[in-house]
């Protein structure tokens, strides 16, 4: 049977029961499918938004790519070698596996042995800003090249992105928030007041749980607005025309919002933003 | 001097038009202008060309899946290219893009077809036939 449920989110895993491992999938949006076939161990190519728009009227999807076993394994393992700390670490990361390697599957090997959400989903965002790879791994067999990702190279990285150095605005959600990193936020601004105007962006069903939690409450309450059902990379309200320049902690949000939306940004880790912008 | 290629096709059609050429792929969605199809990327080697009416050879897309959008919002505002021209196996982004615009689009050309190519020289794409053509005015 047929049916849509209108989400309007990038992060459908964060939403819907996820299926069981192993069962294919059609995503479009870029984050959602690298951090499916990475995290959730669903299988999808990265669809565009018409080729999954046909899958969901055929319920059936190419069986190539990610699709076939043979390309879930990374011919090319990159590992930092430096300590990596915030979600914007594995932004950076992300972003230069993404745009170094070309295959369709990438090993990380960031010394972690479980990545949180919040982290993937970075590692996920920027993997699928800068390039065309769709799903990382942590193996790392003897066959594997191995590529040092150094200070320097993702300085460069960040120093590309980083095009201003503070901002009019905070904008948070590329891609939107869920529940941990609201919480996280809320835990972040307890008691404190938002210096500068900020907006989040989060899916609607996400907002209506954190309603239910409180966490809605304290956020705006300490001066955040909520942007649901949108995107922070391609909103109509963030415009060269209101700001000159916005803070994040996405590099997927920085890469857009400098190249489409052509304004500057100021990159930083969320902690960092909110001891910075809030007191 | 005209020299044919096989190639494989992914969406029909015949384009002609000037080579547009570059090793670099593309993300349609942050560095494309849909109104007169510019590259606005000043880090991209097409920095400052426009895609309307050539015939883009490169290597594929990158980032968003919105780029098939803008590769229809390129055809509806008449500066798309007259054909595509994959170096790599064709990606999704630009295959379900070119399908819905009726752009011609093929990969998987005859070793060596590329290299013999440089931009500017007239490229046929005729993806019903499985061929592609360049002829070479400098001859």
């Amino acid at each position: 049977m047929l049916g849509t449920t209108t989400s309007f989110t990038c992060v459908p895993y964060e939403i819907f029961d996820i299926p069981e491992k192993g069962t294919a999938v059609s995503f479009a949006e870029s984050n959602a499918a690298v951090f499916s076939n990475s995290i959730l161990g669903l299988l999808t190519n990265r669809e565009s938004a018409l080729s999954a728009l046909a899958s969901s009227i055929t319920g059936k999807s190419p069986y190539s790519n990610l699709l076939m076993d043979k390309f879930r394994h990374a011919k090319v393992t990159v590992k930092p070698d430096y300590e990596l700390a915030t979600e914007l670490d594995y932004g950076l990361l992300g972003y230069f596996a993404g745009n170094t390697v070309r295959d369709n599957c990438i090993g990380i090997n960031a010394g972690e042995e479980k990545l949180d959400t919040i982290k993937a989903k970075a590692l996920s965002a920027a993997i699928g800003t800068s390039g065309s790879c769709g799903m990382f791994t942590k193996e790392e067999g003897t066959k594997q090249e191995v590529i040092s990702c150094g200070k320097e190279e993702v300085f460069t990285i960040k120093d590309e992105l980083n095009t201003a150095e503070d901002g009019d605005l905070i904008a948070l959600g590329s891609p939107q928030l869920g529940l941990n990193e609201l919480r996280l936020l809320a835990a972040l601004i307890e008691g404190k007041r938002l210096k500068k105007r900020c907006i989040i962006f989060c899916a609607r069903a996400i907002h209506t749980q954190a309603e239910h939690l409180g966490l809605i409450d304290r956020i705006e309450h300490a001066g955040g607005e909520f942007m649901c059902d949108s995107c922070t990379c391609l909103t109509p309200l963030i415009t060269q025309a209101d700001f000159d320049s916005v803070i994040t902690n996405s590099v997927k949000a920085a890469y857009y919002l400098n190249h489409s939306n052509r304004i500057g940004v100021c990159l930083k880790d969320l902690k960092t933003i909110m001891k910075e912008c809030a007191d | 001097m005209k020299t044919c290629f096989k190639c494989r096709k992914i969406v029909g059609g015949y384009g002609i038009g000037n080579a547009l050429l570059t090793e670099e792929r593309i993300n349609f969605l942050s560095m494309l202008d849909t109104e007169k199809g510019l590259i606005e990327d000043p880090h991209h080697q097409l920095f400052g060309s426009s895609v309307k009416g050539a015939v883009l050879v490169f290597p594929g897309a990158i980032g968003s899946s919105v780029g098939a959008y803008v590769i229809y919002s390129l055809k509806v505002n008449g500066a798309a290219p007259a054909a595509i021209i994959s170096t790599n196996k064709a990606d999704i982004t630009t295959a379900s893009g070119c399908a819905i615009s009726n752009i011609p689009l093929v990969d998987k050309l005859d070793t060596g077809s590329i290299l013999a190519m440089r931009s500017g020289m007239e490229v046929k794409v005729d993806a019903d036939s499985k061929i592609v053509c360049v002829t070479n005015r400098t001859f």
